[in-house]
């Protein structure tokens, strides 16, 4: 058991370490002057010339590498190039607000999915059936940038119904959250409805269910209790998929909306050549996965009983 | 480990990440906006709700240039002298000021001006302004440490700057402090443009002690003379300002400025999002998207339809938006005919009427059509295929034969890419193909900087009313990296009638020689001349003495809210 | 369902044919522009209007569709290249050092959200529309690798293969000629799967401005300059987006239809 944490965390810090240089090299391959990008045009070449005596650019790349390195074991990531910002707070504020996005979009349509998806079934309607999910699959096809378009215009402009644009943290801050959340929702609604509405069906036709229809259960009781929570399993899966979707497509949404995320945060430091935000959110993900990766690995065998056998 | 994480142990994943993100969270410092006060109550002055469309990042004058930044310090400090709703230098914190010759300027300072509150002060209140502190504001201008950006304000033209700059002498021995409410500025050689370069927000007057006390983060905690105090930064959402109580300036009537309470400004991104919030009644002003322009304003320059209970302010840019010719090009750098040839084949006349729709100015040459310099006989290049077909034979190439493809690079932005595709289209009815592409507009910079491709689109937008500041593209000294003649010009006919213009002291010589300059940039024709565009603003009906000019700034302090 | 197929395949089919000749179907050329013309709404000259330099909007819809298809086909032929090729042996050499590696790639890539990853390498490489193809393909490939991947590892353990290696047939044989073509089916539904999401990963890279360069037309970039007139020119907007919404509906449908057929079969 030691031998194969001590190997986990060597694996990570070597995805870490590669990363890391990755991101530095990036640096140097992007075609940007960050001295001259932090100052402007009308500066002149002195001043230039201070500030990458500062920023050390004058050094040798291994030389920088190191110091970057030093940096980042001590936790700093720098400031922002074009902001100033301290980039590890900025990131951990962009990110929050993020993860506010997601999990509401996340939730809204794990709960409208599974209600409509159980709807479907309960009807015992082809019709209906068959709509919904034809619906579901037109929902799907929509890109989400298109889609933001639509519903700021109509919902945000036109109807005037709610804001289209900014953020305020806290409850206060939820009308803000409604338009973008609905937005980045639809996708995983329709796949969660849909899968809930299949698997539903599947288990209705199962001999188990079937028993239960002849005893006289009443229907809407079969379905909530029994079947669905059979018809969990995948639709779980579906939901931590979709939580990796999501963090990264609210880009679009957040662009849309004006919502200070960090898909926002990644393009524009990217598009302005910002590297230490980018390196910052670079190792930032890293980190999060590799750190997520390696507690589920130990999780695994406590989970599954099979795979601590095999151990 | 792939086909393991697929299957089942992605809802615990999720609830995992959930955990240590929440972990991660709490743990990360949270960076605090610096809060003085937070009493933003609706009095009898109210709130005016403004907006940025870049991110504001930092107060210390010295560090910015970028127009929102511009616009919200100027609320905050203040110069010598500030631009009037006329184009006109007037006095600040400057009372008066006497020269005989542009070559010695004595300026008289404002007794009894105080600067902001602040915990830089002894006692937490701000102190009277003197002499010293313009000698050591205008010192930091041309700090190598301070990384300012503003060093050119004063470099080539104040007695000794150079030298200061250069790290040879201690002080500037140009800037002298003749008593507490004294200043002279004694130049190498006399220059009129002195006193409106003086009116830039990189020369505002900051205190010795806020640079001291805050160092690096000064940009977060200004301090300065203004109307209004900064009480939130927070860059990428929201600034907040709130009126300074001590203000020193009044009214004609007497009555103390600013009327306002405090400003919220908001940061959207887009002109788009910025009209509809304010159409939905949470801006107080907003700028005219490009797109909606002709929806909303008629022939007359009136609002029309649902927005005729709004106001509107327009005031026509002193900008000109152009393509820079890079020179040092080979095919371009002898071949005058060539680039004439590029001017008439341009029907500009038709793209500002349909791409702009109408809301801007065809450009003759460099001089937009608001300032005295302007010459309305110059001779340009109107639109004539026929010239332009003719030209490029004298060229060599007839029928753009012979001509490569020439790589056009423009910056992001639906407007410039419509003007962009109707250029392509109209050279390519003389023969001449282009190839557009598009990139973040600091590349462009670094590339024109470069030379890496032949024609590039710039604008130039004055900070100051001022035709010099346009002819400097043009100066043989001002090649990149320096400087910013991008089209690496050089003519010692025009050198020579610039800096008659600027050492003359009668305006009208001046203007002549301003004339003679600018026709022989446009026979030379370094760039393709485009037009001059028009800013316009739209406000809510209820607000008054919103006043606006070509710059682009305002003055909040005479703002008041008739609700 | 099986009517939407049809539908489906019939609307690529046609709109494929088409969008290499465009102005035989509308009469314009997608890229003339036409000054006095512009912001003319939908009218029998101008059936979907045009935009705000004087171009038919019609003429490029079907034209953008080309851009759409090439990258999409393009973007998928590379991300199967990469993909078979490194699941193939990742999965074949299992317990190796090569499969530990490959794992370990495919790792990293399947961390980083997909998206912004792709942004960054075309912010990288710049506008064109074959550097975008290129983007997408060498970022999404991780997911065929990984479907080939557990395939290949199923099927080493079956006895055809054992069969195979006691009579002497070398590695590389059986990889291909036994091995690959039962595990290719799973990478094709991927594959065609996948069309729609490249569809909108374009679409979305030109809205961000970084996709195909002017004046060649793509939906993402119709829908990215008609979004500031939606409200006064809507069909700038709308009209591309419509068709960017049939398309990928057609090609998740056809998709589909495949996964049941083939699925079925094995």
């Amino acid at each position: 058991m030691i031998k194969y944490l001590f190997n986990k965390l060597l694996f990570t810090l070597g995805v870490l370490l590669s990363v890391s240089l990755i991101t530095f090299i990036l640096s140097f391959v992007l075609p940007s002057d960050p001295a001259r990008a932090l100052l402007g045009i009308q500066a002149d070449e002195s001043a230039i010339e201070g500030i990458r005596k500062e920023l050390k650019l004058d050094k040798p790349l291994p030389v920088q590498y190191w110091e970057f390195l030093k940096r980042l074991s001590r936790g700093d990531l720098g400031r922002s190039y074009i902001t100033n910002r301290d980039v590890k707070s900025l990131i951990a504020e962009r990110f929050a607000a993020t993860f506010k996005l997601a999990m509401f979009a996340i939730t809204v349509a794990t709960i409208l999915g599974i209600s409509v998806g159980s709807f479907a079934v309960y009807t015992n309607s082809t019709a209906v059936y068959k709509s919904l999910t034809s619906l579901s699959v037109i929902f799907a096809s929509i890109p989400v940038f298109f889609l933001g378009l639509l519903v700021s215009l109509f919902i945000g402009s036109y109807l005037k119904l709610l804001p289209i644009s900014g953020y305020e943290p806290g409850l206060k801050g939820i009308k803000y959250i409604i338009l973008p959340g609905i937005t980045l929702g639809i996708y995983p609604f329709a796949l969660i409805s849909r899968l809930t509405a299949s698997r539903l069906l599947e288990i209705m036709e199962s001999d188990y269910v079937k028993a239960h229809f002849a005893m006289g259960i009443k229907r809407w009781k079969i379905v909530l209790i029994l079947a669905l929570r059979n018809a969990m399993n995948p639709v779980i899966t579906v939901i931590g998929n979709s939580v990796a979707i999501l963090l990264s497509g609210a880009f679009f949404v957040e662009y849309i909306f004006s919502w200070p995320g960090i898909g926002l945060l990644w393009v524009d430091s990217v598009l302005r050549y910002d590297f230490p935000v980018i390196t910052g959110i670079v190792m930032f993900s890293a980190m999060v996965f590799v750190v997520v990766s390696m507690v589920v690995d130990l999780l695994h065998p406590i989970i599954d009983p099979r795979i601590r056998a095999l151990q | 480990m792939l086909s393991k994480l697929k299957r089942s142990s992605l809802p615990v994943i999720a609830l995992l990440t959930l955990l240590i993100f929440t972990f991660i969270i709490g743990c990360a410092k949270k960076e605090g906006s610096p809060t003085k006060t937070e009493s933003l109550s609706l009095k009898r002055g109210g709130i005016f709700r403004d907006s940025v469309l870049s991110s504001v990042t930092s107060f210390d004058p010295v560090k910015t240039i970028d127009v929102a930044t511009l616009r919200l310090g100027q609320q905050i400090y203040q110069g010598l002298v500030e631009i009037d709703e006329n184009l006109t230098v007037v006095p600040l914190l400057a009372e008066f000021w006497e020269t005989p010759d542009n070559k010695i300027w004595t300026f008289h300072i404002r007794k009894g001006v105080k600067f902001h509150d602040d915990p830089a002060f002894t006692g937490n209140k701000g102190r009277e302004i003197t002499a010293h502190d313009i000698k050591y504001s205008f010192e930091r201008l041309l700090n190598p440490g301070a990384k300012t950006v503003g060093s050119w304000i004063f470099n080539d033209i104040v007695n000794g700057a150079k030298e200061y700059f250069d790290g040879k002498v201690k002080e500037v021995a140009g800037f002298k402090v003749i008593d507490d409410y004294t200043f002279v500025i004694e130049l190498i050689k006399p220059f009129y443009p002195l006193l409106t370069r003086l009116s830039l927000y990189l020369c505002s007057i900051v205190p010795r002690e806020g640079i001291e006390k805050y160092g690096e983060e000064y940009g977060q905690h200004p301090i300065g003379t203004g109307p209004f105090i900064l009480t939130k930064l927070v860059p990428d959402q929201e600034i907040v300002l709130s009126k300074n109580a001590h203000y020193w300036e009044k009214d004609a009537d007497g009555n103390q400025l600013p009327y306002l309470d405090g400003v919220k400004i908001k940061f959207i991104r887009e002109e788009m999002i910025q009209f509809k919030e304010f159409e939905a009644g949470n801006l107080d002003v907003s700028d005219i998207p490009t797109a909606m322009y002709s929806f909303i304003i008629d022939e007359s320059k009136k609002l029309k339809g649902k927005y005729s209970g709004y106001q509107l302010k327009t005031a026509p840019a002193i900008e000109v938006q152009y393509y820079v010719f890079i020179l040092a090009e080979k095919t371009f750098v002898t071949n005058k005919s060539l680039r004439q040839a590029f001017n008439y084949a341009i029907d500009k006349e038709s793209i500002v009427r349909n791409v702009l729709k109408g809301r801007a100015t065809v450009a003759k040459g460099v001089i937009p059509p608001v300032l005295l310099a302007y010459n309305p006989d110059l001779k340009g290049y109107s639109y004539s295929i026929e010239a332009a077909k003719g030209k490029l034979e004298e060229a060599g190439y007839p029928d753009g034969q012979g001509l490569p493809e020439f790589k056009l690079v423009i910056d992001t932005g639906v407007l410039t890419e419509a003007v962009a595709t109707a250029i392509q289209s109209q050279l390519l009815q003389v023969g001449v193909r282009t190839k557009i592409e598009i990139t973040q507009f600091n590349t462009l910079l670094e590339m024109a900087a470069k030379g890496k491709a032949s024609i590039f689109r710039l604008w130039f937008a004055a900070s100051y009313p001022e035709p010099e500041l346009f002819f400097i593209q043009f100066l043989s000294g001002y090649w990149p990296p320096l400087g910013f003649n991008f089209a690496r010009y050089t003519n010692p006919k025009f050198d020579d009638a610039f800096s008659k213009a600027t050492q003359t002291i009668s305006e009208s010589e001046r203007i002549k020689h301003y004339r003679e300059a600018e026709q022989i940039v446009v026979d030379d024709a370094p760039w393709i001349f485009l037009y001059h565009p028009e800013a316009a603003k739209i406000l809510q009906p209820y607000m008054r003495n919103y006043q606006f000019n070509g710059l682009q700034l305002s003055k909040y302090k005479y703002i008041w809210i008739d609700k | 369902m099986r009517i939407f197929t049809i539908v489906a395949i019939v609307f690529i089919a046609i709109l494929a044919m088409v969008s290499f000749s465009p102005f035989q179907v509308t009469g314009y050329a997608p890229d003339n522009i036409s000054l006095p013309d512009t912001l003319s709404s939908p009218s029998p000259r101008h059936l979907f209007g045009s935009d705000n330099v004087g171009r038919d909007v019609f003429a490029r819809v079907i034209y953008g569709a080309r851009a759409s298809f090439l990258i999409a086909f393009g973007a998928q032929i590379i991300s199967f290249a990469i993909g078979i090729s490194v699941g193939v042996f990742s999965g074949y050499y299992n317990n190796h050092w090569v499969d530990r590696v490959c794992s370990f790639i495919m790792a990293s890539f399947h961390g980083f959200p997909f998206l912004l990853f792709v942004i960054a390498i075309t912010a990288a490489l710049g506008p064109g529309i074959y550097k975008i193809m290129t983007a997408i393909g060498i970022v999404n490939w991780v997911g065929i690798a990984g479907v080939t991947r557990s395939e290949v590892i199923s099927h080493s353990e079956k006895e055809y293969v054992i069969t195979a290696r006691s009579f002497g047939y070398s590695n590389f044989s059986i990889l291909f000629w036994h091995i690959l073509p039962n595990v290719i089916t799973s990478s094709l539904i991927v594959l065609i799967q996948g069309f729609g999401d490249v569809v909108a990963v374009e679409a979305g890279l030109s809205f961000l401005g970084l996709g195909v360069p002017p004046p060649t037309a793509s939906w993402g970039k119709m829908i990215f300059t008609g979004k500031d007139y939606i409200t006064t020119a809507w069909w700038m907007s709308v009209l591309p987006g419509i068709f960017l919404v049939m398309t990928i509906l057609s090609f998740n449908i056809i998709g589909e239809e495949l996964m049941k057929r083939w699925t079925r079969r094995k």
